[in-house]
């Protein structure tokens, strides 16, 4: 039994080189200062990555990271975190997975799996309760992740969670994901990581239980904050109806949703595509995540057309628009089809879709002519879109290029395309245009992780501007509020819940469950908790800094500083980033370079 | 002055009061307006909006272009949703 209610209590350390393993008790300081998730995730990969070491060499650490209120009956409380050094951007990376798969991980004992070295042959790890086995998966490499997936549960037994890649990251395509139960690890490449390691898969399955500090407070919070996700009009009425697509009329009605790879305009369907059409069109059941009454996840079938018979649970939001809208497609199938096989081949969906956007612009623009790529593959041809995908999938031609990234496909292609390769730091953009939400524009330049909509989502208050507070076009209070987010996320993604939870729980909410949980002192104020978000904020950012980040990479493409779109709300605005990420550095108490000042670092006990 | 205003509710109401664009006839203010879509739905705009729901008005907060003095043009395009989170 752990020392500390909530927690599993345990660090598991392998060493795939010499395919052994130790384990070691969750230390007290770790926890008060850290409290699960991103943030263990970030002290253990600040204080043990060797500094400026390959990515995709054996020095590179793997860390999967459980939280207290992951597998708890928490609402949301799934959620576990894979951290690593990405080799798409070469800075920070930490994934969040929902499902089920965090639940049973932590239950095999373990807070923490920390994965070093790489074997000699491709292996998968088998965890069961403190009980640890390195596997000989020579059979399973090559295979798709549903099939390999498929082959462990006849082995082991169909009630082991599997983490797993595809044959884009065995071949160590840099947008490679791993999926894990229908879910997916996503965006800067943690699946060629896994393939660098000749590591196939974790496969994981647990017996052990999560003490309770306060049992009786414990049940009360979580009732209340079940009845408030389910009262919520976003968690308890669009979001079940609608899924994470509830929001995409809302956004392009706003003219926050990119098209054609950030060009604007229009495109043939565009009117008629929005998150009714995908219901009535596509969804045909529901399925939650674990501890979670949202369920806004869909399975969807299609029904009629080219891609009759195809199937996904999906496609989610960001898949809608990376797969449609970004790429000019309305060709609903096309859409479904194409997260399908991202799930299929373990590819991160969001940059995907944004590189075929990307592609389809250099094709359109003459950059890569029909003879180089073998097809023709202007906007809204979604056989293109299924082709590219399919090939970023087995790393041949122009998927040997574009898997790559759009960072390094823009490179590769020249004649300027580097001014239209939608990312920040390498990682691609997600759908929200900063041009219609300047504060999405200061929160991309600023995510730790390179273009991300998951460490700060300033756009929705920007947008409403209840009471006219904030103008989704001027720069006023965007530094404090994407800085708040960030902080406050941090704590979200270091608890185990989905962020969806907070659309509906307060801080006090969220800390009250907290506190119920493990009875810490150090977690027994919002406050409290912020500082903890701080102080992980401020650590990846020392991390990122060593590895070499500056200020001039807290920028955005040039497209969007230089470009207005030609109609819409958003029509003839540029994202003033200058002025946003100057006061950004002074709230956050960073020097002009974007650098810790001593005080702030001395302040967070990080000096 | 009246002007004919399309309305359009996301999300929650779509189903039940605008799954396709209403063509609203009001006079040409946005107080003058929301009391109008108020009695054309019976869907208490006023209440909601002090409650989370959000206005946009050609894609812009109904709250900044009231601050700004805003008056509604004929064909002005009108939706009204609750305060949603990220996808």
């Amino acid at each position: 039994m752990s020392k500390y209610p909530g927690y599993a209590g345990y660090i598991l350390t392998i060493d795939l080189t010499t395919k052994s393993h130790q384990i070691s008790e969750l230390p007290r300081e770790l926890v008060d200062n850290y409290l699960g998730g991103k943030g263990f995730a970030a002290k253990i990969l600040y204080d043990q990555l060797p500094l400026g070491c390959d990515p995709l060499s054996p020095d590179n650490i793997l860390i999967l990271a459980g939280a207290p209120l992951t597998g708890t009956l928490a609402p949301t409380g799934c959620r576990t975190i894979l951290a690593t050094k990405s080799p798409l951007t070469g800075i920070w990376l930490d994934s969040n997975c929902g499902g089920t798969f965090g639940p049973e991980l932590k239950s095999t004992g373990f807070d923490l799996v920390v994965i070093k070295g790489r074997a000699d042959h491709p292996v998968m790890i088998v965890l069961n309760y403190h009980s640890v086995e390195i596997v000989d998966a020579a059979e399973l490499w090559g295979l798709d992740t549903f099939s390999a997936s498929d082959r462990i549960k006849e082995q082991f037994g169909d009630d082991y969670n599997v983490a797993i890649i595809g044959p884009a990251g065995e071949k160590q395509v840099l947008m490679s994901a791993v999926q894990a139960e229908a879910r997916s690890f996503g965006r800067g490449g943690s699946g060629a990581v896994f393939g660098s390691k000749n590591l196939k898969a974790i496969a994981v399955r647990g017996t052990g239980s999560v003490e309770i500090a306060d049992y009786a407070e414990f049940i009360k919070e979580n009732q209340e904050a079940y009845n408030e996700i389910v009262i919520n009009p976003d968690t308890g009425g669009a979001r079940p109806k609608y899924g994470t697509s509830s929001i995409y009329s809302f956004i392009k009605e706003a003219g926050v949703l990119p098209i054609k790879n950030f060009q604007g305009g229009d495109y043939e369907g565009n009117d008629q595509t929005d998150e009714r059409r995908l219901k009535k069109e596509l969804f045909e059941q529901d399925r939650a995540c674990f501890a979670c009454p949202i369920a806004c996840s869909k399975y969807s079938k299609v029904k009629a057309g080219p891609y009759e018979g195809k199937y996904v649970e999906g496609p989610e939001f960001e898949n809608f628009w990376s797969f449609g809208a970004q790429c000019g497609n309305s060709e609903l199938g096309s859409i479904a089809y194409a997260e399908y096989l991202c799930d299929y081949y373990g590819i991160d969906a969001i940059s995907a879709g944004n590189a075929v956007g990307f592609v389809m612009e250099c094709f359109e623009k003459g950059i890569i002519s029909e003879d180089e790529l073998g097809f023709k593959a202007g906007f809204g041809n979604h056989e293109a879109l299924i082709k590219i995908i399919q090939l970023i999938g087995e790393d041949k031609d122009i998927g040997r290029i574009i898997g790559q990234g759009v960072k390094r496909a823009a490179e590769h292609f020249g004649h300027e395309s580097s001014n239209f390769a939608m990312h920040v730091k390498g990682l691609e953009l997600p759908a929200y245009d900063p041009r219609g939400s300047v504060g999405m524009g200061l929160a991309y330049a600023t995510s730790d992780r390179g273009a991300c909509h998951l460490r700060a989502w300033p756009v929705g208050a920007e947008v409403l501007s209840h009471h006219g507070r904030l103008d989704p076009r001027e720069v006023e209070f965007k530094a404090e509020l994407v800085k708040t987010d960030q902080d406050w996320f941090n704590i979200i993604n270091s608890l185990g819940l989905c962020l969806f939870s907070i659309f509906a729980l307060g801080h006090n909410q969220i800390t009250d469950l907290t506190h119920a949980l493990t009875g810490r002192d150090s977690f027994s104020s919002a406050k409290k908790l912020l500082v903890i978000g701080e102080r992980i904020s401020n650590l990846v950012r020392l991390f990122n800094i060593r590895e070499g980040i500056t200020t001039a990479d807290d920028t955005l493409p040039r497209r969007l500083l230089k470009e207005t779109l030609p109609s819409g709300p958003s029509k003839g605005v540029t994202v003033p980033l200058k002025e946003m990420l100057e006061e950004y550095y002074l709230v956050r108490g960073w020097d002009e370079k974007g650098v810790p000042k001593n005080t702030k670092l001395e302040q967070l006990g990080l000096k | 002055m009246k002007v004919s205003i399309k309305v359009r509710y996301f999300v929650t109401e779509d189903e039940t009061i605008g799954n396709e664009d209403l063509i609203i006839e009001t006079e040409n203010t946005l107080p003058d307006a929301i009391k109008t879509i108020e009695k054309v739905t019976g869907f208490p705009l006023s209440y909601k909006l002090n409650r989370g729901y959000g206005m946009l008005v050609n894609g812009r907060s109904y709250y900044l272009l009231q601050k700004e003095g805003f008056t509604l043009s004929e064909g002005d395009k009108v939706v009204i949703l609750p305060k949603l989170g990220g996808g």
